[in-house]
């Protein structure tokens, strides 16, 4: 028996004029994203994308792909057939059998989008149900609460069977390259990867930058930052990230500045690097995974003094998050079993006994004058390392 | 002065040797299952007796009482459990130390869960366990005494020698087992004269590959197996023998050369350089030790930056315990010895297999102490 893919997009559909232009960008995600697992056809035909697996066994890995493609709603697995009332019985029965087990409550849908099929689709239902009904007499029909939905819809390329229970989740969104492209500060942490992804939903391409403090960070934390960029590339496609070297800036910030600004300090820093790395990339925005009142460095007034260094926007997805609501989302994207991984952010030597909570501008500007703020920023730009990271 | 490359972390691993690397090669050739009746397998099986008699006359034993196993944890899972449980029926209490690998330490933790009646002797500030402390504990029920012979942390050299004429005086049905790993090839391992019944080593501390182990039981000690299956090893430890493993153990094991007398010294010549440079305090006995270990704190400096510094510069160490925030693990072995924790948390180990030369010596003492000043500054 032939089987397909079938997805269905979601926001998309309600474009206008650039409609084709979203829909041209996914199908070719879709390829791209399926390019290593198994060759595919993929057609899109009134808002249905028809996925035909080429290669015999791949049409799981292929569907646990596309499930993490931005931009599609939900896929399933469905049987295909020729146009006839009697093929179409067959399939069912066939396919379906695993479902349709017995004493299960069950009801026909159809869909006729092919309007010369002889019967139109209350007749289709009536007739697969009574077929299904008498081949498998133990099932109960139940068109108000069914446990097994068979689905059949007669299209033009052929007549499509499933069961509806069976549908898989999709991401939702936008797909990825029809929103410009976005600056993500990824750190070893928990928000910073589901800040990526958040903003990568909405179809926005992501390069991601950390900061590296050996020998106070090991390469193992750097290891583990890659590893975080390499999950969230399972959804975005290969994601470049530049690693920049921070020891000196934070020993300087330590050396030179009131202990209890340092974090505030170091990410300024972090900012005005961050922007120009966006500059160069032709990113448009920076990315950062806060949520107000989460540390101190993410009260109000904390936010203001570090994004008051950058002049572009500053995407904070998880602002107005819960910590454990991040946590969620962290487990469903999987990376928060990378992200607790122990190597982050070695002893205390940077964080601040007591840093300030309600901080102003006028005192961090004035901690800040003891540096020299440009040189630091290009001595640490030099040093930046590129590293593509692939999907894991 | 760059691209150096200076392993200082021979407690934790060592690089395979040429002998052990040709024997593996040879191995690979002689591929066959040694349990095979034809030619093939008769040379495989021929592998590994020769390096079961390499092994076992270093240890002053029959051949036919060494087995095996795939390295130091599963040599020392084995003769624990084996023995516990092999001689319940004889007495509920065994004795380990403090200060034990976490392989043995984990073990007797389990046995305290299976209703063990477990003792865990202290050390000295020496890194030196309390010999009277564990004859305290004797027992007539006692039927294991579990402690190691090199500390891996400190280099210590436990009195292993006396533990068996304590052990008959009060409890003469308990077996001595002695976790060698660090010692095997480095001191003098003489299960004999020691009373020794059981005897774990490790073929990648003396140059040879990960994965491959040996644990001497003496013969009527009538211990339980880990493990079931065929009837290689005489039936004790089943499973194909990994005939490349053993072989290049036997050759590292007959090709490692270690003068302990020289190393102590060299340890101390290091110490004292070190000490020149450095606020430093070195940890466990200097009298009793391998020469091969070289525990030293830096108080107030954390450790770990002080590794990755030194990876940095091209020399490799290792820490006693995690640095991070989120994972405190102090040594359990410097804590037994009472270290404060300014000096735990600044401890580091360095480990060798020989001498360093003069230049790489003069290198790693002024890395070393520079390191540690440059990071002391922003502690």
């Amino acid at each position: 028996m032939k089987e397909i893919l079938l997805a269905k997009y979601g926001e998309i559909i309600l474009k206008g004029g650039n409609r084709h232009r979203f829909e041209s960008i996914l199908m070719n995600n879709i390829i791209n994203a399926t390019r290593n697992v198994a060759k595919i056809k993929a057609r899109l035909i009134q808002a249905t994308i028809y996925v035909e697996v080429l290669e015999e066994g791949k049409t799981d890995l292929v569907l646990e792909r596309m499930t993490k493609i931005f931009g599609i709603v939900s896929i399933t697995k469905a049987a295909v057939c020729g146009k006839t009332i009697d093929e179409i019985e067959q399939t069912a029965k066939e396919y379906l059998k695993n479902d349709l087990t017995p004493g299960k409550r069950f009801k026909v849908e159809s869909k006729r989008a092919d309007k010369s099929f002889p019967l139109n689709s209350i007749e289709i239902s009536r007739e697969v149900g009574g077929y299904l009904h008498d081949e498998y007499p133990e099932l109960i029909v139940d068109v108000h609460e069914p446990e097994a939905t068979v689905r059949v819809e007669v299209r033009e390329l052929g007549a499509y069977v499933y069961c509806e229970e069976n549908r898989v989740k999709g991401q939702g969104g936008m797909p990825i390259g029809t929103g410009s492209r976005a600056t993500l500060l990824l750190s070893g942490g928990i928000d910073s990867p589901v800040a990526g992804h958040m903003i990568a939903k909405r179809g926005v391409e992501i390069n991601a930058v950390n900061f590296f403090s050996f020998p106070y960070t090991s390469e193992r934390a750097k290891e583990k930052v890659i590893e975080l960029a390499s999950i969230i590339a399972r959804y975005t496609s290969k994601i470049n990230l530049y690693i920049v070297p921070f020891t000196d800036i934070q020993l300087e910030i330590r050396e030179h500045c009131p202990e209890e600004h340092m974090t505030l300090l170091m990410r300024r820093f972090m900012m005005r690097i961050a922007e120009r790395i966006a500059r160069q990339t032709k990113s448009l925005a920076l990315i950062t995974g806060e949520s107000v009142g989460q540390v101190a460095s993410q009260t109000l007034s904390a936010l203001d003094v570090t994004n008051a260094v950058v002049d572009m926007p500053v995407l904070q997805p998880l602002i107005g998050m819960d910590k454990i609501e991040v946590i969620d989302r962290a487990r469903e994207i999987g990376t928060f079993d990378t992200s607790i991984l122990p190597y982050e952010d070695c002893c205390t030597v940077f964080t601040p006994k007591h840093p300030t909570v309600n901080p102003k501008r006028s005192n961090i500007e004035k901690s800040e004058s003891h540096l020299d703020v440009e040189r630091l920023i290009d001595e640490a730009f030099a040093g930046v390392e590129l590293i593509e990271v692939f999907p894991s | 002065m760059e691209n150096r490359f200076i392993y200082l972390d021979n407690a934790a691993t060592t690089k395979p040797c040429k002998e052990a690397v040709s024997a593996f090669l040879k191995a690979a050739e002689t591929f066959g299952n040694p349990s095979s009746l034809y030619r093939l397998g008769i040379d495989a099986e021929k592998l590994i007796n020769a390096a079961g008699n390499v092994i076992t006359s270093k240890l002053g034993v029959e051949r036919r009482s060494v087995y095996f196993t795939s390295g130091g944890t599963e040599s020392n899972n084995t003769a624990i459990f084996g023995a516990a449980h092999g001689h319940r029926k004889l007495g509920n209490r065994v004795i380990t130390s403090r200060i034990e690998h976490p392989s043995v330490l984990e073990s007797f933790k389990q046995l305290e869960k299976d209703g063990f009646d477990v003792k865990y002797v202290c050390a000295g500030e020496d890194g030196i366990i309390d010999i009277d402390e564990l004859n305290g504990y004797l027992t007539e029920d006692t039927t294991l005494v579990s402690i190691m012979h090199v500390n891996n942390e400190t280099g210590a050299v436990q009195p292993v020698d006396r533990l068996k004429a304590l052990m008959s005086k009060k409890s003469p049905k308990a077996l001595l087992h002695c976790d060698c790993v660090q010692s095997f090839g480095k001191l003098p391992v003489e299960p004999k004269k020691w009373g020794a019944d059981m005897i774990s080593i490790s073929a990648h501390k003396i140059h040879g590959f990960k994965g491959t182990g040996a644990l001497y039981i003496r013969e009527g000690a009538n211990i339980k197996p880990l493990l079931y299956g065929g009837e290689q090893q005489r039936e004790f430890r089943p499973g194909t023998e990994n005939v490349g493993g053993i072989a290049a153990f036997g050759a590292a094991a007959g090709a490692y050369r270690y003068n302990d007398e020289e190393m102590r010294g060299f340890r101390s010549r290091l110490a004292e350089r070190l000490a020149e440079k450095a606020d430093i305090v070195i940890n466990g006995s200097a009298e009793h030790n391998s020469g091969s270990v070289m525990n030293i704190s830096f108080p107030g400096i954390k450790a770990e930056i002080l590794l990755h510094a030194l990876e940095a510069k091209g020399i490799y160490v290792s820490t006693g315990s995690a640095c991070s925030s989120h994972d405190p693990s102090p040594s359990h072995v410097l804590s037994a010895m009472g270290k404060t924790k300014r000096e735990i948390e600044g401890a580091i180990r360095l480990s060798f297999s020989g001498p360093l030369d003069p230049e790489d010596e003069e290198y790693a003492v002024s890395t070393i102490a520079s390191e540690a000043a440059k990071i002391r500054k922003y502690m």
